[in-house]
């Protein structure tokens, strides 16, 4: 029952939705239908997945960059404890500038469109798994620690036969909860880029289909959005349990 | 093997761990530290080990330095072992950090979890072990680089009875057969004296000797010896307010 739970719930809630749409007359302009939202997902079929791939595109090279930079300050921070004071605070300051803020400007310094929106998503999905990556790095148990000093081993042997090892379920949790900002990030990008005249990913069909009133059109791009949330999730889910696994 | 000699142990902020602290390990002697907690024996081992220093006092080797990396061999009251490594290669893990090469190491290895009994489960991940296999992995460890001394903080205080009593046998019969010489930390009078062959007792705050006690050897829990030499320890423990 628990399987099909989250199955029989959407259905549910769709019935209900499309119900309430017919029997109050509500306008496709105001709320569309579930029936409406799907004629809309597949007579635009052929744009919306061209758009989602480009966003998908976005979110996977975003979440890469996060995760690389992320994880080589991680170690850095957790080999030397002058990279830390440097470094942690404006991780922190990274974390909350606004990415909306400061997009356009980095759309101009970029230049290069596919790049700057990838700088955009990127910034937003850094800290999670940075601060995830250290925290792993730093849960180590003091006898471990003990047991390494005891047979001279170096900082750097602790650091890549004791702590990297343990922060890998950690690091790998921090890259699911980045792979859900990386997509939100290339959205918010997108948006900004969109309204310059960047025509690419699903945020710009989102726009476009607002500004038009094709609000059916619109629905349909959120979910796919929806959708590549999910499947970004449940990829980097079975990819930390493949990794773990005994 | 090894002389305490008056050594104290301050912390900053003022709390004084040890004071004072003399004692003689004999080489391929079994030395038991017993006191109630916040007596200082784990600093004392620490301090054994050369994971901390004494404030005050010094220790005194029979071989003039303190001994190298892998001579020392310790297993702490939780096992501690590398979850995502298989037994064989958290007993290797020494000698790894040795600079052992991988198939010498894990050789090695194998050897020490046989001696433990453990030969079958070699392959195992620790989640897989039982508490006081765990436990044997961990001597294992302790043992596969045939350290000269081995320093053991309460090993077996979070394991069920039975258990408890066949690894303090292995390690009775481990220490006679390799000469090793084995100081253990424990807060249990029965384990001091059925292990050791002097038992050291400590009082609390600050921690400092207060009995040195020659045990005679046992071989079963139950010998009226045995009895006699727990109520000798028992007179001499501290009390505990």
């Amino acid at each position: 029952m628990t399987r099909y739970a989250p199955a029989l719930f959407g259905l549910l809630t769709l019935a209900l939705w499309q119900i309430v749409v017919w029997a109050w007359h509500v306008p496709p302009y105001l709320l569309p239908g579930p029936v409406a939202i799907a004629g809309a997902l597949v007579s635009n079929a052929g744009v919306l997945l061209h758009a989602a791939l480009s966003t998908l595109l976005v979110t996977g090279a975003a979440l890469l960059a996060a995760s690389v930079v992320g994880i080589a300050m991680a170690l850095g921070v957790a080999a030397s404890p002058l990279a830390r004071a440097a470094i942690q605070p404006w991780a922190v300051a990274l974390q909350v500038t606004p990415v909306v803020a400061i997009a356009p400007l980095i759309i101009v310094w970029v230049g290069n469109p596919f790049a700057a929106l990838v700088v955009c998503a990127a910034i937003v999905a850094f800290f999670p798994v940075f601060s995830n990556t250290v925290a792993g790095l730093e849960a180590v148990p003091p006898e471990l620690l003990d047991l390494f000093r005891l047979y001279g081993a170096s900082r750097l042997t602790v650091l890549w036969r004791l702590r990297l090892p343990q922060a890998v379920p950690m690091m790998l949790a921090g890259i699911r909860i980045s792979g859900g900002l990386a997509l939100v990030g290339a959205v918010v990008a997108e948006f900004v880029a969109g309204s310059g005249g960047i025509a690419s990913g699903l945020a710009y069909r989102i726009l476009e289909a607002g500004y038009k009133l094709e609000i059916p059109r619109m629905f349909a791009a959120l979910v796919l959005l929806a959708v590549a949330g999910i499947a970004i999730n449940a990829a980097l889910g079975a990819m930390a349990r493949a990794v773990t696994r005994d | 093997m090894l002389r305490v000699a008056g050594v104290s142990r301050c912390y900053p902020g003022g709390t004084e761990a040890l004071r004072e602290v003399t004692l003689t390990v004999r080489r391929g002697g079994f030395v038991a530290l017993l006191g109630p907690s916040g007596c200082g024996k784990s600093t004392l081992l620490r301090i054994l080990a050369g994971l901390d220093q004494p404030s005050a006092g010094r220790l005194e080797w029979s071989v003039g330095a303190a001994p190298g990396p892998g001579r020392i061999g310790m297993v702490f009251q939780d096992p501690v072992l590398l979850p995502w490594a298989d037994a064989r290669d958290n007993a290797a893990l020494p000698l790894r950090l040795l600079g052992r090469d991988k198939r010498a190491a894990r050789a090695e290895a194998e050897a020490a979890l046989g001696r433990l009994g453990l030969s079958a489960f070699s392959g195992a991940r620790p989640r897989a072990l039982s508490g006081g296999m765990k436990m044997r992995v961990a001597l294992a460890r302790a043992l596969a680089s045939r350290p000269d001394l081995l320093l053991l903080d309460e090993p077996f205080a979070a394991l069920d009875e039975p258990t408890r009593h066949r690894l303090q046998d292995d390690v009775k019969h481990l220490q006679a057969e390799s000469g090793t010489t084995v100081v253990l930390v424990t807060h249990s009078l029965y384990e001091a004296a059925f292990c050791a062959d002097t038992v050291v007792v400590l009082a609390p705050r600050p921690g400092r000797v207060v009995a040195t006690l020659p045990m005679g050897p046992h071989a079963s829990r139950l010998s009226p010896e045995f009895q006699r030499d727990v109520a000798t320890i028992a007179a001499a423990f501290p009390e505990v307010a």
